[in-house]
């Protein structure tokens, strides 16, 4: 951890308190964050909960690259991911993201692009769990670049 | 033909088979040889599951060129969905 980049997976409930601590600064007059929760539903069917599998080690490098990519983009900006691994019931919270700048649009345009490239390339999957169906791991994206050509 | 062991951790939608499998196969094998293996130990089933999939170490995706040639612990990560 630096004092512009923290990253974590975590077992126990994400906090968001923690999260605008770390990115808030004096000189940083925007903060976005970014919170994804579990869903009571997808495609017509009921949903419970959700169990998060990560591979910690990868994610957080994953993590790690993404938040450094942001800040060569956006200069100057601090950046937090927090990601739950385990199961959530419905409105537990599973990802957090902050970021904070001196003027909003950076930190509109970095969270935005953290998140978009956390379920693009992180070693993150989801099972979810259904109040009517076998539980069912959700597709994704192949990491294998050359099945996304 | 000697062989080696590769230790191949599970993730996502190959957790229905457990939290590992080992496998045996000859030394010199690449990527897509271990990746091959293990699609047989797994059944046909998941041919396009494995095919979609990468194997990875604790540091990096690994190319398909990669070969070893001592004993290896391994990951297999399915396509992904965080956030």
């Amino acid at each position: 951890m630096s004092d512009f980049i923290c990253t974590k997976i975590l077992t126990e409930p994400l906090n968001i308190q923690e999260a605008y601590n770390f990115v808030s600064d004096p000189a940083h007059g925007a903060v976005d964050m970014f919170i994804g929760a579990v869903r009571n539903h997808h495609k017509r069917q009921d949903v419970e909960g959700i169990t998060y599998d990560v591979h910690a080690p990868l994610a957080e490098k994953t993590f790690q690259d993404i938040c450094q990519e942001a800040q060569t983009r956006w200069n100057g900006i601090k950046t937090y991911i927090s990601h739950y691994k385990g199961r959530l019931d419905i409105e537990g919270i599973s990802v957090i993201i902050a970021v904070s700048s001196p003027y909003r649009a950076e930190s509109f345009e970095a969270c935005r692009y953290i998140i978009e490239q956390i379920k693009e390339r992180s070693p993150v999957w989801k099972q979810e769990h259904y109040t009517s169906a076998p539980s069912q791991w959700l597709p994704g994206h192949s990491l294998n670049t050359k099945n996304n050509e | 033909m000697s062989e080696i062991k590769i230790n191949i951790k599970l993730f996502g939608a190959f957790r229905e088979f457990g939290e590992a499998v080992m496998l045996s196969v000859p030394i010199g094998s690449s990527a897509v040889d271990v990746k091959e293996a293990l699609a047989q130990t797994l059944d046909q089933k998941n041919h396009s599951l494995v095919e979609v999939s990468v194997l990875a170490n604790d540091n990096a995706i690994l190319q398909e060129s990669e070969v070893f040639n001592v004993d290896t612990e391994l990951s297999i990560l399915p396509p992904v969905c965080g956030g």
